[in-house]
């Protein structure tokens, strides 16, 4: 997968790329009437999150590259955060790999990496 | 698009430091980026010498489409060189490497935990970031630096590889 498209309430959408080749950027979305996002492999959707009230998009790519600068992996985090009655944050994540493996976890943004994340 | 995000070695002096894409950090005893075989580690008849530290960091060439950050730093777990131990630590602030050329390095006081330490479980945290629409220098420097005992095997060492992991948006 390569590119992203952001689908709004009322039917429109924002594709990563337009018709002439300009970029949008993830700030570009308008998160306050996102309907759905979906991930893109050519013009075929390979993965899509619907979002409901209260539910804010998380999306980010996680890389690992050794000394040279080469790229080693690439994870698609995907997901939503909310926050609860007493606004406590949570964040819900599909980590999309390159092979297809798909793990559904919380931000794992303390020091810990998940072992699939180095395969 | 994606940033192009390569791993820089910052050398030289402080005032006029030199930063070059890393293609093969080798371990020695000289301040220079990508060496080759010259002045290499010296193992002591007693004690222990050291290489000159290498100071590297995370470069953006070109720019996120966001931010980049959450950066993480780790090895294998294993160092497979035969008498050399290996040390890593962060610095927000360069400095410039020392030490007695061809012979051993001074001796740092940020790489100071033995890499073996830090592996995907348990990395070690590279503060930085960088967003849209910066170019150059994204995290604090990661600094390593080889220890050699009197047990270090002539010739050359294995291949290590050792990984940054960051986050884009």
């Amino acid at each position: 997968m390569s590119t992203w498209k952001a689908n709004y309430v009322g039917g429109e959408s924002l594709n990563q790329y337009n018709e002439d080749g300009s970029e949008n950027r993830y700030k570009d979305i308008d998160r306050t009437k996102l309907f759905s996002f979906e991930l893109l492999n050519g013009d075929k959707r390979v993965y899509v999150l619907l979002l409901h009230e209260g539910q804010r998009l998380i999306f980010r790519r996680r890389n690992w590259i050794n000394l040279n600068g080469k790229l080693l992996k690439q994870v698609y985090l995907v997901g939503y955060q909310f926050n609860d009655s007493t606004g406590k944050n949570y964040q819900v994540i599909n980590y999309i790999h390159e092979d297809g493996l798909v793990e559904l976890d919380n931000d794992r943004n303390d020091l810990v990496i998940h072992p699939d994340e180095i395969k | 698009m994606p940033a192009t995000v390569s791993v820089i070695q910052r050398t030289g002096p402080i005032g006029l430091p030199v930063n070059t894409a890393i293609s093969n950090l080798r371990h020695n005893t000289d301040d220079t980026a990508n060496p080759g075989t010259v002045n290499p580690l010296v193992r002591p008849t007693v004690g222990s010498n050291y290489g000159y530290w290498k100071t590297t960091y995370l470069n953006a060439d070109t720019t996120p489409d966001g931010t980049i950050d959450n950066i993480r730093f780790f090895s294998d777990g294993t160092i497979g060189w035969t008498g050399v131990e290996l040390f890593a630590g962060t610095d927000p602030a360069y400095t410039e490497a020392t030490g007695t050329l061809g012979v051993t390095g001074n001796i740092s006081t940020v790489a100071i935990v033995d890499i073996v330490n830090y592996v995907f479980a348990t990395p070690l945290a590279v503060p930085g970031s960088l967003s849209n629409p910066s170019t150059g220098k994204i995290s604090d420097f990661v600094v390593l630096q080889a220890k050699v005992g009197t047990g270090a095997v002539a010739g050359t060492l294995p291949f290590e590889t050792l990984t940054y992991r960051y986050d884009e948006t």
